[in-house]
């Protein structure tokens, strides 16, 4: 692009000069948003040193994690973190794309812009509420209804051993699927809504019944997308803070059965930054918030890429 | 062949059903939330509740007055801050942002949407907690602003590319500078759009919890020095819904409650302020 | 006919990221007379127009070599300012442009702004009620000019960017197929107004309809593939070409 060259503004440099200032001001506008990233880990990665130094690898799989005696080991949460992330995804995977099928192709035109509204309005209801929800009616519903249900029948598995505490990994779990749910399912209507109508059409017009067009003619067509909406729900899940430190259990232990508490790593950091009295005990919090950071960067980035390449892909024809 | 093409349409018909089925389930957490949140809360909102402040612990009453000052102030604040920076480079990235480095910006941006709130609290608190030595509204309102950011960059930026690029032309024709053409016509023409992005982030944000537990940290009082530590409702909920007392917990549906109506006229404005653009289209 | 000349281009050639669409154009353009750009599409005549407010430096990839002389003075010149310029060159474009948060009145007035000498309110009023005048549209919106502009019909909302164009009392106005959007009427009532415009203003029309072409001008440009083919006085040019294909192109054999 030939910008004009603002050699010698002879008869007004006004427009000139404000054009100057204006574009300074927005470029700078814009370069708060990579700052702000790279200050972001860089930060982190200076609070979390002294464990790096102190712990190295051990740090991520070990499982002590003792203030008194200085000794961390985030191998709970991060195991707990991607539990819980896991078992809502199990639970919002099929939920969220019927949702998403549904409105895109079955739903009568009449019916899409409320359910749809209302999906979405999940998105909208703060975390916090999520866990007081939680805390006082999902927990008494599983307690009295659905873990009797699954200790008959799953109870031999180790999955759902033991008895159920409330507080737990599966009640974080379920509170989470509900909360990465909207997100899944208006990217996957967005890249749904992004495969040409020709694909159906020609599926139809070869006598395939209405889902056969949407199993073999579209999914197969926005298959990456949709794995990309599930990966971000998956971002979503691994950073939920407030409705998982609710409900979580809050506990420093490795445990299998979905029934007892666990911990997860922006849970460990909600209850414990603001009391974390030593620097050790500081840095180790610090370190969790990097490996949640790095993780999540990556799992968004990946996802990004994924969406953003069905969508091209389509934008352009 | 009969037999099997009856089958095929079964098939069809239970698919389409279950994916019924689905978007049922899926809205059946909204209606519950929203009934218990009503039903619980909706008794223990009175005159008092709003004009007064936590009573001590395992006393009974007291209200969430701090709470909601406290909501309006580290908001307003994040407002302040992050909206400007946002819209602008909003700004760029429809204006000049063609480049690698816009392409950085708008990715960043992204990811940056993607990374847990939780995390801009341990930041900030490095940033400015730590080296201030306390606690305080402001740090509060610049994790948020940290989350606004690059929200209303990426809607500033998706609402300004539905501006026809002929009306920018038809502006720089008439001798408008580039500035003027992008604040005076292109800007203002996404304006409405612009604005719905705004009052989603500024929504989102509202209900954030786990970016000011370490910044804004909470307060028992009534406080409007942005220095000082400050209350939210939704830190509100958090302690009264996490504390031992029944009261409590009966305030913190109440608290709940205010929280997600503010939160919901937000969004109500901002559907609001989508309808009239294009009606005026 | 006065035979001043207002505008000319002394081996004009813009290309689009190294890719040459119009060639070594030279022409004259007198005072007061309306010029109609013919020529298929793609053959750069719309390229050109926009060499003349300097705006096809503003397409990603635009370079413009050549001089093109505007009172005394090469716009393209490092001295020169292509702001500055826009408001001695006005431009009204395919489709109609107004600006849609804006008023009648104040679609009319938005060159008003940033004119060197902006008028105070009272002179702003007479000015945005004569360049309606002028645009043949005080009539039927004479009496609802804080209603919005986009309550205007397409053929209005036209005149309206001719009146917005005008208004700024530029020296040269530039059409860019100002009617290839609107139906017949609409047509007819712009083709119209151009006669009048040349009074106040030269005229420069790309069109690609050859009846239009012969209707309004006094002097046409045959552009084909780039190259600047033939010019000369209208009626001469589609009675008794000179060029093989300018012959080939009016007489409907191509394009």
């Amino acid at each position: 692009m030939t910008d004009p060259t603002p050699d010698a503004p002879r008869t007004t440099s006004r427009s000139v000069g404000g054009d100057l200032v204006f574009r300074a001001t927005v470029t700078a506008a814009a370069a708060i948003v990579p700052l702000l990233m790279a200050a972001l880990f860089i930060q982190l990665a200076l609070g979390a040193w002294p464990t790096i130094k102190e712990f190295g690898l051990r740090f991520l799989y070990t499982s002590t994690w003792d203030p008194v005696a200085e000794i961390y080991g985030a191998a709970p949460m991060i195991l707990g973190t991607l539990v819980s992330s896991i078992v809502a995804l199990l639970i919002a995977i099929p939920l969220s794309l019927g949702v998403a099928i549904f409105l895109t192709e079955f739903a009568p035109q009449r019916l899409r812009g409320p359910i749809a509204t209302m999906v979405e309005l999940l998105a909208a209801i703060p975390s916090v509420v999520y866990g007081l929800w939680g805390i006082f009616v999902l927990i008494p519903v599983l307690r009295t209804l659905v873990v009797p249900v699954l200790s008959a029948v799953l109870g031999w598995t180790p999955f759902f051993s033991g008895n159920f505490q409330g507080n737990s990994m599966l009640a974080a779990g379920i509170i989470l699927s509900i909360m990465i749910l909207p997100y899944i399912s208006s990217v996957a209507r967005e890249v749904i809504r992004a495969v040409p109508d020709s694909q159906r059409e020609a599926a139809l017009a070869l006598g395939a019944t209405r889902w056969e067009a949407v199993w073999s003619a579209v999914l197969p067509y926005c298959s990456g997308g949709i794995l990309g909406a599930i990966v971000l729900g998956l971002g979503r899940a691994l950073g939920e803070t407030m409705a998982v430190t609710m409900v979580i259990g809050n506990r420093h232990d490795i445990g299998v059965s979905l029934l007892e508490p666990g911990y997860s790593m922006a849970a460990a950091i909600a209850n414990e930054f603001a009391e974390a009295a030593s620097t050790l005990h500081l840095s180790a919090l610090a370190e969790i918030g990097l490996v949640l950071f790095v993780i999540t960067v990556l799992v968004n980035s990946f996802a990004r890429l994924l969406v953003w390449r069905v969508t091209r892909k389509f934008g352009a024809t | 062949m009969a037999v099997n093409n009856s089958r095929r349409r079964l098939v069809s018909n239970l698919m389409t059903g279950a994916t019924l089925v689905a978007a049922l389930l899926a809205v059946i957490p909204l209606f519950a939330i929203l009934v218990h949140l009503i039903y619980k809360g909706a008794s223990s909102i009175d005159l008092q509740f709003f004009i007064k402040n936590p009573a001590a612990p395992g006393a009974l009453g007291g209200g969430v007055a701090n709470a909601i000052m406290g909501s309006a102030i580290i908001v307003g604040a994040t407002a302040g801050i992050a909206l400007p920076i946002g819209v602008g480079a909003g700004v760029y990235l429809n204006e000049y942002g063609k480049g690698r480095f816009g392409w950085m910006v708008g990715f960043v941006a992204d990811v940056m949407n993607g990374t847990p709130s939780i995390i801009v609290g341990v930041f900030v608190w490095t940033l400015l907690v730590r080296p201030m030595g306390h606690f305080s509204a402001l740090a509060g309102s610049v994790a948020l602003s940290i989350l606004v950011i690059p929200m209303v960059t990426r809607t500033t930026e998706d609402m300004l590319a539905l501006v026809p690029n002929s009306l920018r032309e038809a502006a720089l024709a008439l001798g408008y500078s580039r500035a003027r053409t992008s604040l005076t016509i292109v800007v203002r023409t996404a304006w409405p759009g612009i604005t719905t992005g705004i009052l989603v982030a500024i929504a989102r944000v509202t209900g954030e919890t786990a970016p000011l537990l370490f910044t804004a940290l909470g307060n028992l009082n009534f406080k409007t020095d942005i220095m000082q530590p400050m209350q939210t409702l939704s830190l509100q909920v958090y302690v009264y819904a996490t504390g031992p007392f029944p009261e409590w917990h009966r305030l913190a549906w109440g608290a709940a409650l205010v929280l997600v109506m503010l939160v919901f006229v937000f969004g109500l404005v901002a559907r609001f302020a989508t309808k009239t653009k294009y009606h005026a289209r | 006919m006065p035979d001043k000349i207002a505008l000319s281009t002394r081996s004009l050639t813009a290309s689009f990221s190294g890719k040459t669409a119009v060639r070594d154009i030279s022409l004259d353009f007198d005072d007061h007379t309306v010029t109609a750009i013919i020529g298929p599409s793609g053959c750069g005549k719309s390229t050109f127009l926009r060499c003349l407010n300097r705006m096809h430096e503003l397409t990603p990839g635009g370079t413009v070599t050549g001089s093109v002389m505007l009172d005394g003075e090469d716009i393209y010149s490092a001295s020169s300012e292509p702001v500055e310029l826009r408001k001695k060159v006005g431009m009204v474009f395919q489709k109609p442009t107004p600006f849609p948060t804006m008023s009648i009145y104040k679609n009319v007035a938005a060159g008003l702004l940033v004119a060197d000498k902006k008028p105070d309110p009272s002179r702003e009023t007479e000015i945005v009620e004569k360049a309606l005048r002028g645009a043949g549209l005080w009539d039927e919106v004479g009496d609802r000019l804080k209603s919005s502009a986009m309550s205007l019909s397409g053929g209005q909302q036209q005149r309206l960017c001719i009146a917005r164009a005008i208004a700024p009392e530029p020296k040269v106005l530039l059409l860019d197929e100002p009617t290839s959007a609107l139906d017949p009427i609409s047509t007819q009532r712009i083709e119209e107004l151009v006669h009048v415009l040349k009074k106040d203003f030269t005229v420069i029309a790309v069109t690609h309809n050859m009846q239009q072409a012969s209707r309004i001008s006094d002097t046409t440009a045959f552009f084909y593939m780039g190259d600047l083919i033939e010019a000369g006085p209208t009626d001469l040019l589609f009675t008794n070409p000179s060029n093989s294909r300018t012959e080939d192109y009016i007489t409907g054999r191509f394009g």
